[in-house]
C-alpha cells in the first residue's frame, strides 16, 4: 500500500516540477518581448516553416473531420429524418470542439514534434551551448520566435481549417445523405454559430501557445544522444496532447461562465 | 507536386509490404517463441498508457457534455436524451478515435524512437547478422500487443469518458445518473463499429511507427525526424481509417 | 589572468575534478592535456559558466566569477570565446552566416555589413571559398576553421580551443598552430588549448598542464614535460599502451 502511495506521490511531484518548469519557460518567453529581444530573422523563418509544414496537414485533417462529423450526425438524421438539423449539428461540433482539437492534435504532431526534434538535436550536438558561449540568449533567439509563429499560425490554421471542414462536410452530405450543398450551408448559417466559431479560434490560439511551450521545453531538455532526442519527442507529444485537453476544458469553462 | 505524390505512393507500397510481412510472421507463429517480448510490449503499450488515457478521455467527456448541455439549454431544455446520445457517440466514434489518436501519439512516437535509436546504434544490423529478422523480433510483438491493447484501452476510454460526462451533467445541471446513464440509443451496430475502429487503429499504428523507425537515417537528427514522422503518419492514418470506417458503417446500416 | 582554485565537480557518481588548481598567465598559450575523460572540457567549461563547480572558485581578470548569474556570464563570454570540439556550427545557416551571427548580435551590424565583415574573418582562416556552403557539406577539419573564425569575430581576450587539431590532417593542423601563435604574439590573446596532440604541444605551447585522476599531475613548460621522470607522464608522452597509468572504466 505504501509503495503505491509513494508512486502516486512521486508522479504528483514530477507533474508539479514539469508544470512549474513550463510556466517558468513561458515567463522567460514573455519577458523576451518586453523589450523586444526576439530575433526577427528567426521569427520570419519560423513563420515560414510552421506555415509550410502545418498548412497541408491541417487542410486534409479538416476536410476529413467535416466529413466524419456529417457521417456521425447522419446516423441520427437517418433514424429520425431530421435532415434540417444536419448543418447545425455538424457545424456546432466542428467549430466548438472537434475542429480545434483535431487540428490542434495534428499540428502538435506535425509542427510540435518537429520542433522538439530540432531543438533536441541542437542541444545534443552542443549547438545551444555554442549559442550561450557566444553570449546569445537561447530563449530570445530560439524559443520566442517559435512561440510567436506557432501561436499565430495555429490561430490562422484553425480559422481556415474550420471552413475547410464545412467543405468536407458539405461534400459528404451530398454524396452520402443526398443533402444538397446549398441547403447544407444554409443550415450552418441559420444555426448562427459565430460564437462557436470564435470559441474555436480562441482554443486554437491557446493550443498554439501550449504546443509551443511544451515542445520547446522538452526539446531544450533533451540529453543522451540520438536516443535522447527520440525520448524527448515522445514525451513532448504526450504532454502536448494532455495540455490540449486541459486547456480546452479551461477555455470552455471560462467561455461558458461569461 | 507530382514528385510528392510519387513519394507518397512509394511509401504506401513499402507500408503495405511491412504489413504483409508482419501478418505472415504472426500467422507463422513467430510469437509463440517470443511470448515474453509480447508481454513486455503489452505492458509498455497498455498498462503504461492507462493514466494518459484516463486523463485525456475524462476531460473529453467533461468538455463534450458541458458544451452540448450549454447549447441544448438555450434551444430546447429537454435533457432526457443527452445522456443516451452521448453514450452512443462515445461508443461509436469518440471513444475509439480519440483513444486511437492518443495511442498514435504516445505509442507511435515511442516505437519510432525506440526502433530508430536501435537503427542508429546499429543494433538492427546486428540482429540481421545473427539471422534474426527485425520484423519477427521487433515489429510482430508490437503489432499484436498494440492491436489488443488499443481495443482494451478504447473500451476503458469509453467507460472513463462516460463516467466523467455523467459527473459533469450531475454537478452542473443536476441531471441524475439514472437519467443520464441509459443505453436506449446504443445498438449492436454501434458497438461493432467502435470495436472495429479500435482494432483497425491498433493494428495500423505499430506498422506505421515501425516503418518510420526502421527507415531512420543519420544520427540524432534522423531519430528526431523518424519520431515526428511516426506521430504524424499514425495520427493521420487514424483519421483516414475513421473516415473510411464511418462511411462503411453508415452504408451498411442505412445504405 | 585566469585562475582555477581547487575545483571539484562530479556528475552523478562520477567525480571528474578533484581539486584542480591552475593559473593561466595572460597572453600565453596554455595547453591542458590528459586522457579522454580526464575532465579537460569540463574544466574549461567552468570558465564560461556552462558548468558550475561543486566546490572551488574561478577567477577571471582578478574578479571572482564563480557565482555569476547567466546574465552576468554574458559579459565574460564576450571576452572569452570557445571553439568547441565538434566545431558546433549551426546547421541551418551557411558558413558566412554562421560567422556573421555574433557580429549581428553584439556589434549591431546589419545583415549585409555583417556578412562582409564575416568574409574578412573567413579569409583569415582560409575558408573564404566556402562562405556560401553549409556546415554539413564539409568535413570536420574545415568546419573547425570556420568555428575559429566565428570565435574571433568577438575580438576576444581569451580563446578556448577544445581539441583543435584532432581529426584533421597534419598540414591543416600546422595551420591551426600557426594561427594560435599569431593570436598570442600579434593580438595578445590568451589561448587555452585542450589537446593530446604532442606535436602541437612541442611546437607552440608556452605552458602545459596535465590532468590525471581529477587533479593537475604536472604543470610547466614543454621542456619540463619532455624531461620529466614522472612515469605516468612519460607513458603519455611515449604513447605506451602499458604502464602505470590507470584509465577510467578500463579493467572493471
Amino acid at each position: 500500500m505504501t509503495s503505491f502511495l509513494t508512486r502516486i506521490g512521486g508522479t504528483v511531484r514530477s507533474l508539479v516540477v514539469l508544470t512549474g518548469g513550463m510556466f517558468l519557460l513561458l515567463m522567460k518567453i514573455l519577458r523576451s518581448f518586453v523589450p523586444m529581444a526576439c530575433d526577427s530573422r528567426e521569427t520570419w523563418r519560423a513563420f515560414y516553416k510552421v506555415g509550410v509544414k502545418g498548412f497541408p496537414i491541417v487542410v486534409l485533417t479538416a476536410l476529413f473531420t467535416g466529413a466524419i462529423m456529417v457521417l456521425q450526425s447522419g446516423h441520427y438524421v437517418a433514424r429520425t429524418g431530421a435532415t434540417s438539423l444536419l448543418g447545425w449539428a455538424a457545424g456546432f461540433a466542428v467549430f466548438a470542439e472537434i475542429g480545434p482539437i483535431l487540428i490542434g492534435l495534428m499540428f502538435s504532431g506535425r509542427v510540435g514534434a518537429n520542433n522538439t526534434a530540432e531543438l533536441g538535436t541542437m542541444v545534443v550536438t552542443e549547438q545551444v551551448d555554442a549559442l550561450r558561449s557566444l553570449a546569445i540568449e537561447p530563449t530570445a533567439y530560439l524559443v520566442a520566435p517559435r512561440f510567436l509563429a506557432m501561436t499565430l499560425m495555429l490561430f490562422l490554421l484553425t480559422a481556415m481549417g474550420d471552413l475547410f471542414a464545412l467543405v468536407g462536410g458539405a461534400a459528404t452530405a451530398k454524396v452520402m445523405l443526398d443533402v444538397p450543398v446549398g441547403i447544407f450551408f444554409q443550415q450552418v448559417v441559420d444555426a448562427q454559430l459565430l460564437d462557436e466559431y470564435w470559441l474555436g479560434l480562441l482554443k486554437g490560439m491557446v493550443f498554439g501557445m501550449s504546443i509551443a511551450v511544451v515542445s520547446c521545453y522538452f526539446g531544450l531538455r533533451a540529453s543522451g544522444g540520438a536516443a535522447g532526442v527520440g525520448r524527448a519527442v515522445n514525451a513532448s507529444v504526450v504532454a502536448a496532447a494532455i495540455s490540449i485537453f486541459v486547456t480546452d476544458y479551461v477555455v470552455a469553462l471560462l467561455w461558458g461562465a461569461m | 507536386m507530382s514528385q510528392a505524390i510519387a513519394q507518397w505512393m512509394d511509401s504506401m507500397v513499402r507500408l503495405g509490404r511491412l504489413f504483409r510481412q508482419t501478418f505472415t510472421s504472426v500467422l507463422k507463429g513467430s510469437l509463440r517463441r517470443r511470448r515474453s517480448q509480447l508481454i513486455v510490449q503489452m505492458y509498455e503499450i497498455g498498462n503504461k498508457s492507462v493514466l494518459f488515457i484516463t486523463a485525456t478521455l475524462s476531460i473529453l467527456g467533461m468538455i463534450s457534455v458541458f458544451q452540448v448541455l450549454k447549447q441544448v439549454e438555450k434551444i430546447v431544455p429537454d435533457f432526457s436524451m443527452i445522456g443516451p446520445a452521448f453514450i452512443q457517440m462515445m461508443i461509436r466514434e469518440f471513444g475509439p478515435t480519440i483513444t486511437g489518436l492518443m495511442i498514435a501519439t504516445r505509442v507511435g512516437s515511442g516505437i519510432a524512437a525506440e526502433v530508430g535509436s536501435m537503427v542508429v546504434t546499429e543494433q538492427v544490423d546486428a540482429l540481421r547478422m545473427s539471422n534474426a529478422k527485425p520484423v519477427d523480433y521487433l515489429v510482430a510483438p508490437r503489432f499484436v500487443a498494440c492491436g489488443i491493447q488499443t481495443m482494451m484501452l478504447s473500451i476503458y476510454g469509453v467507460v472513463v469518458g462516460v463516467i466523467a460526462g455523467s459527473i459533469t451533467a450531475y454537478v452542473f445541471w443536476n441531471i441524475s445518473f439514472g437519467m443520464f446513464l441509459r443505453f436506449d440509443l446504443v445498438q449492436w451496430g454501434d458497438v461493432v463499429s467502435g470495436l472495429l475502429k479500435a482494432l483497425a487503429y491498433g493494428f495500423t499504428i505499430p506498422i506505421v511507427a515501425s516503418q518510420a523507425g526502421l527507415e531512420t537515417k543519420g544520427g540524432s537528427e534522423g531519430v528526431g525526424a523518424a519520431t515526428t514522422r511516426a506521430v504524424v503518419n499514425a495520427s493521420f492514418a487514424v483519421v483516414i481509417l475513421d473516415l473510411l470506417l464511418s462511411g462503411f458503417s453508415y452504408l451498411v446500416l442505412y445504405g | 589572468m585566469i585562475v582555477f582554485q581547487d575545483i571539484y565537480k562530479r556528475f552523478g557518481k562520477k567525480e571528474v575534478l578533484r581539486g584542480v588548481s591552475l593559473n593561466v598567465p595572460k597572453g600565453k598559450i596554455q595547453y591542458i592535456i590528459g586522457t579522454s575523460g580526464a575532465g579537460k572540457s569540463v574544466l574549461t567549461k567552468h570558465l564560461v559558466g556552462l558548468i558550475r563547480p561543486d566546490k572551488g572558485r574561478v577567477l577571471f581578470d582578478g574578479r571572482d566569477i564563480t557565482d555569476c548569474t547567466e546574465q552576468e556570464y554574458f559579459e565574460v563570454r564576450r571576452r572569452v570565446a570557445t571553439v568547441f570540439q565538434h566545431a558546433t556550427l549551426f546547421d541551418s545557416m551557411t558558413m558566412a552566416e554562421n560567422v556573421a551571427l555574433p557580429l549581428r548580435k553584439h556589434r549591431g551590424c546589419k545583415q549585409k555589413e555583417a556578412l562582409e565583415r564575416a568574409m574578412e574573418f573567413l579569409k583569415q582562416v582560409q575558408m573564404a571559398d566556402y562562405a556560401h556552403r553549409y556546415p554539413s557539406d564539409v568535413g570536420d577539419g574545415l568546419r573547425k576553421r570556420v568555428a575559429i573564425a566565428r570565435a574571433l569575430t568577438m575580438e576576444p581576450e581569451v580563446v578556448i580551443f577544445d581539441e583543435p587539431t584532432t581529426g584533421i590532417d597534419p598540414l591543416a593542423a600546422a595551420n591551426v598552430d600557426q594561427l594560435m601563435r599569431h593570436l598570442s604574439e600579434q593580438m595578445t590573446v590568451t589561448s587555452i588549448v585542450i589537446s593530446h596532440d604532442l606535436r602541437s604541444i612541442f611546437r607552440v605551447a608556452d605552458r602545459v598542464a596535465m590532468l590525471y585522476k581529477g587533479r593537475v599531475l604536472l604543470e610547466g613548460t614543454p621542456e619540463e614535460f619532455r624531461n620529466t621522470t614522472n612515469p605516468v607522464v612519460r607513458q603519455f608522452i611515449n604513447g605506451d599502451a602499458e604502464g602505470p597509468m590507470e584509465f577510467p572504466g578500463v579493467g572493471r
